[in-house]
């Protein structure tokens, strides 16, 4: 009974360090770093005893990332974490630069779940809008030439028509 | 604020250039696999990244229009570019008939086309045969052909064909390799069908097809094994027995509404599920041909209007259902399998025989005229036979060991109001349930697992027998014509015979029984009371009020109760308590209210004595008991905590610590409240403590004065309630801790002193004697007194009290007349 505890505790105890870009550490439970499947491997093969650099991830973003981590290694009810996730994004989705450093960060540490978030948030901020309203929330230039315009209108031109 | 978010923003776009992130390919393919086809399009439109990725064919396989309206250019357009498209959805879009030609002309990979609404004309169906990828169609709500011709589906490789709700004369329809075909709700006359392959049928309410055209329909197809005709009125019996010969593989048929078959001489001996519901035609004598199809596992005979008796043996049944078969008598089934049974609204059903190993549940509500059951169900664990009116007590044997259900747990006979003698004897049950029985009278329960029982409504019962039962509670007070009972039950902590009048002989042998209320039991007598005490030795309270045929040799048997504590003797005609007394010494509750024979003699032990050394509650209320034995029981009895005196007649005053009092201790006054031990002219003796908290005396006629001083000793007490004590005209109270004290009613009330700092609440209501003066003495030192009720108190006016709030500022309501 004894044994079993003490080793529970050192469970709990198992921490590791995670350095970003910037320099700044971050100390969380070994069971948060291991949703980034990336650090996951380097946890393998090199221990948890060092501090583990995350050279293209800056501190800001590390600290959103393993705030999700957390919350998702929790095992909640599923509807409750849908409205955490929810929160978590629509919070995301205001800054567009915090937006696309988390989605390359969370890319780049290979965290399927929130990738896939991303993407559908994304998708999201696509529906209902004309080109043109797309082209200025996002700063794309039109760079279709003539012709290619008229290749979209000749095969979607349908999709553009009110309902 | 708005310049930093502004530069923020700045910064992102340019960065976003610089990454070009959002028009990478892979992300752009993977976000806008989240859009549908028209939020596609329009992202397309937006840069050449973008429009690359959104063109990507994976996008479009499958071309969803549904209730799209897109043009013939546009769809040619996306056929052209998309050929490998493999689904075509124009289901309500415009000139689908005109769109449609197209895809099949153009995808060359086409599998799966969905048409509804509008129409399709022959050149549909010639193009059709072309279009040779195609392996499912569907079409609903069409017009189909150009007229009076019939229209033809040939395709070699289509295996899903569905045209539901359409319109046309005739169809004929050669597909070597189609497997499913409905025809559902289409109108068509006559249906030519050269499907070899044909494995599931549905042409379930095509009306205008005529019994001949379903019989050479389905004949044609003889790999037939689900075949759905149902809601065609006109099938024959012929006709089943040329699909039956025809389709040797059958399996599942839906003949539903079909009001002139009764299966003679139809053979399906591979069917497993049939369904029959609302036919006119079945008949008892159809069982014979469904006894036929030994595999049967499902069938259904819902509205079977003149089916009265089904008798099958089948080996794989596991499923029947017979609902509202008016003209249902006799269910007799044999199956080892048997698991669901649903009967039910057959108000004819009178005798049902049932074998099988596998049914776990019976419920058979409301079935009127049932009279005759028989189980054999190894398995079965719950059984509700509510508002079968007709069961008699024959039944029993049924539930009882031996009868065919060894298992039973759960048995509900609520409302089976033609049983009388209800004897069970069961090793196995655990609840029981018997709401309703109004007939019944005669309760025999052998049941030692029996661990709920519910006799709500039993209230003819006149004999009950729970001997053994695992009961550990039992409320038998809502029988109120309980003559004869006899419980033995290990278990049981709790027994109510509240209102049994007429129980006459009660042998209880309940030891562990706690807790015994037969109150009202007028003919609950000693040898009764004698055989229980001596069975039951665990009891702690016992409630035997209004019990007017106990009476010493009862009491005295009570010696057995050594855990005794609570005891109920109220509305009795006792006049020796002697043995109480005497046996009950660890009695901390003795109830003695209403005992009109009491005399002051019959408490002497009490107070004389020193009897019952643990009692902390006594209640004397509307007893003959006379002024001496109260101020005596008050004076020594100083361990009682609650003391109710209501309605007292005899008592005339209250006076506590006063000459007039016989104990010698009372005349001590002066002595500082909180000390048990001390010194008085040097001698030093013990004074107890009195321990009474509550104490009522509501509507005692003739009490004149109340009189408590601090020599009474009285530190403890918390409440006095004086209500409706007409005559009481002088109150005089010095108790430290009295906190609400009740005077309501008392008309003639003159003197009120209160020394009572912690009176928190003060009840005048109707005091028309109480002087303004005499109000405002009174409450003089009651600090914190909260409440003030002194409506109708005549002689006390509103501006007086409006003068009280400001000298006594802790009051914080005051009712009064105004």
């Amino acid at each position: 009974m004894a044994t079993i505890i003490t080793k529970e505790q050192q469970e709990k105890e198992k921490m590791v360090t995670l350095v970003s870009s910037d320099s700044e550490k971050f100390v969380v439970e070994q069971k948060v770093a291991e949703k980034s499947h990336v650090i996951k491997m380097v946890m393998n093969c090199c221990g948890i005893e060092s501090p583990i650099p995350v050279r293209r991830v800056k501190g800001d973003i590390l600290k959103s990332i393993l705030e999700y981590c957390e919350k998702h290694s929790k095992g909640e009810a599923q509807e409750v974490m849908e409205k955490w996730d929810k929160e978590y994004m629509d919070k995301a989705e205001k800054d567009l630069v915090f937006f696309h450093d988390l989605m390359l960060a969370s890319h780049f540490l290979h965290i399927q779940e929130l990738v896939d978030l991303i993407a559908v948030t994304f998708a999201g901020m696509l529906k209902m809008k004309s080109p043109e309203e797309i082209r200025q929330k996002f700063n794309i230039n039109n760079d279709l030439t003539k012709e290619q315009e008229e290749h979209i209108m000749t095969t979607f031109g349908w999709a553009f028509q009110p309902i | 604020m708005e310049a930093r978010m502004e530069a923020a923003l700045v910064s992102g776009m340019v960065k976003m250039l610089m990454f070009g992130w959002i028009s990478l390919m892979i992300y752009c393919i993977w976000f806008f696999s989240f859009l549908g086809l028209k939020d596609l399009c329009k992202a397309s439109a937006t840069c050449k990244q973008w429009q690359a990725a959104a063109m990507h064919e994976d996008f479009w396989k499958c071309l969803n229009f549904d209730k799209t309206q897109i043009s013939q250019q546009n769809f040619e357009a996306i056929c052209l570019h998309y050929p490998k498209a493999t689904l075509v959805n124009l289901v309500d879009v415009h000139d689908a008939d005109v769109l449609v030609m197209d895809a099949m002309t153009n995808l060359r990979r086409l599998e799966t086309l969905v048409l509804g609404g509008g129409q399709l004309g022959d050149s549909f169906f010639y193009a059709l045969t072309d279009c040779s990828t195609l392996n499912c169609l569907r079409i609903s709500d069409a017009s189909l052909g150009n007229g009076m011709q019939e229209i033809t589906v040939n395709h070699e490789r289509l295996r899903d064909l569905r045209i539901l709700k359409c319109r046309t004369l005739r169809i004929s329809i050669k597909c070597p390799q189609l497997q499913t075909l409905s025809l559902r709700r289409t109108g068509m006359a006559h249906a030519f069908l050269t499907c070899p392959m044909l494995r599931e049928l549905d042409i379930s309410s095509c009306h205008k097809l005529s019994d001949a055209g379903i019989r050479s329909a389905a004949t044609a197809c003889h790999s037939l094994e689900q075949l759905d005709m149902s809601f065609c009125s006109c099938v024959s019996d012929e006709t089943l027995r040329e699909i039956a010969f025809a389709c040797p593989n059958l399996s599942v048929l839906d003949a539903s509404y079909c009001p002139n078959i009764s299966l003679e001489s139809v053979r399906l001996p591979m069917l497993t599920d049939l369904k029959l519901h609302n036919c006119e035609g079945i008949t008892s004598s159809s069982m014979s041909s469904v006894a036929y199809s030994h595999m049967l596992k499902a069938l259904q005979l819902d509205n079977c209007g003149l089916l009265t008796s089904v008798s099958l043996d089948l080996p794989y049944l596991q499923n029947i259902s017979l609902v509202h078969c008016r003209k249902f008598v006799d269910l007799n089934l044999r199956s080892p399998v048997l698991s669901y049974i649903k009967v039910s609204n057959c108000s004819a059903l009178h005798c049902i025989n049932i074998i099988s190993n596998a049914l776990q549940k019976l419920v058979l509500p409301k079935q009127e005229s049932l009279a005759t059951l028989s189980l054999q169900c190894y398995q079965l664990l719950e059984v509700d036979l509510s508002d079968c009116e007709s069961l008699t007590n024959s039944i029993c044997d049924v539930f009882s060991d031996g009868g065919g259900c060894p298992m039973l747990k759960s048995l509900v006979l609520d409302n089976c109001e033609s049983l009388t003698m209800v004897g069970l004897r069961s090793s196995s049950l655990v609840s029981l349930s018997l709401v309703g029985c109004r007939a019944m009278t005669v309760l025999e329960l052998s049941c030692p697992n029996l661990k709920n029982v519910n006799l709500d409504g039993c209230d003819h019962l006149e004999r009950a027998s729970f001997c053994p039962v695992g009961l550990g509670s039992l409320n038998l007070g809502i029988c109120p014509k309980l003559a004869i009972l006899q419980i033995e039950a290990p278990k049981m902590s709790v027994l109510e015979l509240k209102g049994c009048g007429v129980l006459s002989h009660a042998s209880i042998n309940c030891p562990c029984l706690t807790s015994l209320d037969a109150s009202f039991c007028r003919r609950f007598r000693d040898d009764s009371l004698s055989a229980t005490a001596a069975s039951c030795p665990h009891i702690e309270s016992l409630i035997l009020s209004s019990c007017v045929a106990v009476g010493s040799d009862g009491l005295s048997s009570l010696h057995w109760l050594q855990y005794l504590t609570q005891l109920d003797l109220s509305y009795t005609f006792l006049m020796n308590l002697q043995p109480v007394f005497e046996t009950c010494s660890q009695l901390e509750i003795l109830k003695l209210s209403a005992c009109k024979y009491l005399t002051d003699t019959s408490l002497d032990a009490l107070y004389k004595g020193g009897a019952l050394p643990a009692l902390r509650e006594l209640d004397l209320s509307y007893s003959s008991i006379g002024q001496l034995a109260i101020s005596e029981l008050l004076a020594a009895c100083t361990n009682l905590v609650n003391l109710n005196l209501n309605g007292c007649a005899n008592m005339v005053e209250l006076l506590w610590g006063t000459s007039s009092s016989h104990s010698s201790d009372m005349l001590v006054s002066d002595c500082p409240a909180n000390l048990e031990v001390m010194e008085s002219d040097g001698e030093s003796f013990r004074k107890p403590e009195r321990l009474l908290e509550i104490l009522n005396c509501t509507g005692c006629p003739n009490i004149k004065k109340v009189l408590i001083p601090p020599a009474a000793w009285c530190f403890h007490l918390s409440k006095l309630n004086l209500n409706l004590s007409t005559n009481l005209k002088e109150v005089d109270l010095a108790c430290s801790n009295l906190s609400s004290l009740n005077l309501s009613n008392c008309s003639s009330l003159e003197i009120l002193r209160l020394d009572c700092p912690r009176l928190a609440n003060l009840q005048l209501l109707a005091c028309g004697m109480l002087s303004e003066e005499a109000l405002e003495a009174a409450v003089s030192r009651c600090n914190i007194l909260e409440t003030l009720n002194v409506h109708s108190c005549l002689k006390i006016n509103a501006v007086y009290l409006v003068k009280l709030k400001v000298t006594c500022p802790s009051l914080k309501r005051i009712q009064s007349s105004t």
